[in-house]
């Protein structure tokens, strides 16, 4: 399967190691590292971390503010100021894909705390979390109208991230992508890693003999991705690209990594293809390298695999910690710089083989020489992601002969800059001195991502109205009862005993998501079976997550202390459980990919599987909504309601197994984008019937699809500012 | 029980001398194992660390509960 490069315009970070590139490369250059070991908050917990004490840029909105953010933007200014872009040309269409893991969960302790004891809190912490999704508040500050979706897929987040900003501009669906990953420090990941017994109170030495578990890092890293026609029209060729991308899942279990690493190998295998080499031309490997007993001796068995026992490979968190959701953004700059520099550092914090791992990284220097690199990337759940980053032979200088700096405005240094409190700094380091795109003209065609449309083979549903989906859709075609309060799914507990089994400290969560995964999965069985297993994909987007299992895990928190957390209730807090469980039941072995964008996140969940469809990624795509309902969410809810339009808040999951067109199916999805808004709704609103949540758009889908006299529908999402994403539904045949 | 959800398992179902961990005994696993860290360390207060390093004590009822008694400081 071959595939267009894609160029990478510019890179940015900051990280532990340094407050931007250069210095990241000063220290690099000394192999220095500087693990800290007083935590930057209350903690009983006693272990080194890297942390970032660069300026941050103070955001405009109010709520805004969150730390990962602004670490965001600190690297995505670096990124752009490294590209020569000032500002984007108004016809170009800019995409963001960006990985994280605490910025997309409501985790403030204090909040949920004063909840606890029935002291109402402010809600500020919940309207910080609203406004702080990562992808589509960098959207909104920077006035951008491309794809945008935030990736949550554990520590593969800024890797994945990355893979799916190149294949949309490979896709035709944007000019250029700011895509990576972020995170912060922050007391609920600390407790929770410590509890599952992986961190080390010393600074971490991955691959090394004596090697006791991962530090936690904080910080962001950014390239900014770019089309060849893009790039050529504005007379600039990009040195760098995304040669390949390819990602896998283990399928294996919730924490641990499949011991031979089977979906490492496969992910490394695909991104090679793509860029059309063989292990022997990577010239180095940027491996994850957490330093756990388990992840660095699977990772270390797939390279001496692949690519020998003598492969030229280190691990950069022995200088940065594990920065979890930044990692992957981190690594892939990291990698780009080996190639332009010329040399890696030493693997720090290495210093003896281990007997248990089959290779050994540098520990000097290390020149470099060649054209193509690698990154590599395991996750929780099992996801494993691999990216091959190659130099061009040939390249003209570019028309501009210096970078420019984007007007952000002087950085001020600031205290947490969360909430409340901005007044007096408004005029100092605001972005709004960026230069924003204009609107795109009044006259401009309806930008048509020239991607076909996906073919619905199964569908899968649990709603307040039933699972069973006959039943559904005729619960929907009677009356409605009176206007329930709130729309509640009786918990689904999977009847078959193997799998009740294997579901047994699954929450409702997880079980609605699987369970309704499951139902999808079933009635597409038979146009599935002969599909290889690595091309089968899983999409899984929510918009508020395991949130009840979250405050569960904060329970445990608050009431045994920091470092007697539950590391089952961890585990299964974070987003990617759902789609863990899936892939373990399913037993699947393509990509897994978890997001969380809120109300878009469905359109933009569809699009990436037309994507993945469309390119070879996938040969079936399971896409999936998943959202539920706890006190906490339903005590803000009827807080934050306005009097004259109340909300009855719903939950549930939508599943739908999607292939490539075909006529025999129930029906076609097609996620298209507007950016005149001109396109109306057409069908039904079920929010009534099944309630109100981020899921909402997967629910109005699903019942026009159980209306027998719908041939043709459009739900219509929110619109986010300059664009409007939308669901077509062309019916071929009744559902049942 | 409750704490690792084993639904339909009753404490005398599991044998003293039974392993407790992987396919051939009762089917623990590892997130299991962190998590019975965590719960010994509530009830009897024992040291997490400690029970991280040692992880042999864990493999049965048998092993297990020698190091409880003699380690208990609640």
């Amino acid at each position: 399967m071959t595939c267009s490069p894609v160029g990478i315009a510019g890179i940015g970070a900051v990280c532990g190691a340094g407050d931007d590139i250069p210095s990241i490369l000063d220290a690099f250059r000394v192999g220095r590292r500087n693990p800290i070991k007083t935590l930057p908050f209350e903690s009983s917990i006693d272990c080194p971390t890297f942390q970032v004490s660069a300026d941050l840029p103070i955001l405009p909105d109010r709520y805004n503010n969150s730390r990962t953010l602004r670490l965001t933007m600190r690297a995505v200014r670096e990124a752009l100021a490294d590209g020569g872009i000032d500002a984007f040309d108004p016809t170009a269409r800019v995409g963001v894909c960006i990985g994280t893991t605490v910025a997309c969960q409501l985790n403030s302790v204090p909040f949920y705390d004063a909840f606890r004891r029935g002291h109402e809190p402010l809600l500020d912490p919940v309207w910080n979390y609203l406004h702080a999704n990562l992808a589509q508040a960098a959207a909104k500050l920077l006035n951008i109208t491309g794809p945008r979706m935030t990736v949550v897929n554990a520590c593969s987040s800024g890797t994945d991230a990355i893979g799916v900003a190149a294949g949309w501009i490979r896709a035709g669906l944007c000019e250029f992508a700011i895509a990576g990953g972020a995170d912060e420090l922050h007391p609920v990941p600390l407790a929770g890693f410590w509890s599952l017994g992986v961190m080390s109170g010393q600074p971490c030495a991955p691959f090394d003999r004596t090697r006791s578990g991962l530090n936690l890092g904080e910080g962001a890293g950014i390239v900014v991705l770019e089309s060849e026609a893009h790039a050529a029209a504005r007379g600039r060729r990009n040195r760098f690209e995304i040669s390949g991308f390819g990602s896998a899942c283990d399928g294996h279990h919730l924490t641990a990594p499949h011991p031979e690493g089977r979906g490492l190998e496969t992910a490394i295998r695909s991104a090679l293809a793509q860029a059309e080499i063989t292990p022997g031309e990577i010239a180095f490997v940027n491996a994850h390298g957490t330093a756990t007993p388990d992840n660095d001796r699977a990772e270390g068995k797939v390279l001496a695999r692949l690519f020998g026992p003598e492969v030229t490979f280190l691990s950069t968190k022995g200088y940065t910690g594990h920065a979890l959701g930044a990692a992957g953004g981190l690594e892939a700059v990291f990698t780009v710089l080996g190639l332009r520099e010329g040399w890696i550092p030493p693997s720090a914090g290495f210093e003896q083989p281990a007997d248990d791992v089959p290779v050994a990284p540098v520990s000097r220097q290390t020149t470099i020489d060649g054209k193509y690199a690698l990154s590599t990337s395991l996750a929780f759940g099992g996801n494993n992601a691999a990216l091959v980053v190659g130099v061009r032979d040939t390249f003209a200088e570019s028309f501009f002969p210096s970078p420019v700096t984007p007007d952000f405005g002087e950085l001020s240094r600031t205290g947490e800059g969360q909430g409340g409190g901005l007044e007096g700094r408004t005029d100092r380091g605001m972005i709004r001195h960026w230069k924003a795109s204009p609107p795109p003209p009044q006259e401009e065609e309806i930008q048509a991502p020239a991607i076909a449309p996906a073919a619905i083979l199964g569908i899968g549903a649990v709603t307040p109205l039933g699972r069973n989906l006959e039943e559904v859709a005729r619960r929907l075609r009677e009356p409605a009862d009176p206007q329930p309060s709130v729309q509640r799914v009786n918990d689904p507990l999977p009847a078959e005993p193997t799998i009740s089994k294997r579901m047994r400290r699954a929450d409702r969560f997880s079980r609605m998501a699987a369970v309704t995964a499951l139902d999808a999965w079933t009635q597409s069985r038979s146009v599935c079976q002969a599909i290889p297993q690595e091309k089968i994909g899983l999409i899984v987007t929510s918009g508020f997550g395991p949130h009840c299992r979250g405050f569960r895990f904060l329970d445990g928190l608050l009431d045994c202390g920091d470092i007697a957390a539950s590391p089952t209730d961890f585990s299964h807090s974070v987003h990617g459980a759902a789609a863990a469980y899936i892939t373990e039941l399913l037993e699947l072995r393509g990509p897994s990919l978890s997001t969380t964008d809120f109300e878009i996140g469905f359109e933009e969940a569809v699009l990436l599987a037309q994507c993945w469809l469309n390119d070879g990624t996938c040969q079936r795509v399971l896409v999936g909504a998943v959202e539920e309902l706890g006190d906490v969410m339903l005590d803000c809810v009827s807080r934050m309601a306005v009097p004259d339009r109340p909300i009855v808040p719903g939950e549930g999951a939508v599943f739908f197994m999607l292939g490539p067109p075909t006529p025999s199916a129930i029906a076609s999805i097609e996620a298209t984008v507007d950016l005149r808004q001109a396109n109306p709704p057409i069908g039904h609103d079920w929010s009534t019937r099944f309630g109100r949540s981020a899921a909402s758009s997967a629910f109005n889908f699903l019942g026009a699809l159980l209306s027998p006299e719908v041939e043709i529908a459009r739900v219509v999402g929110a619109s986010c500012e300059l664009r409007q994403t939308s669901l077509l539904l062309t019916r071929h045949k009744p559902t049942f | 029980m409750e704490n690792l959800s084993l639904e339909n398992v009753k404490p005398e179902d599991i044998g003293d001398d039974a392993n407790l961990f992987g396919e051939d005994g009762i089917g623990l696993d590892s997130l299991d194992g962190v998590e019975v860290v965590v719960v010994l360390h509530r009830h009897f207060g024992l040291d997490v660390k400690a029970m991280q390093k040692g992880r042999d004590v864990f493999r049965s009822i048998n092993t297990l509960a020698p190091y409880v008694l003699a380690n208990a400081t609640k």
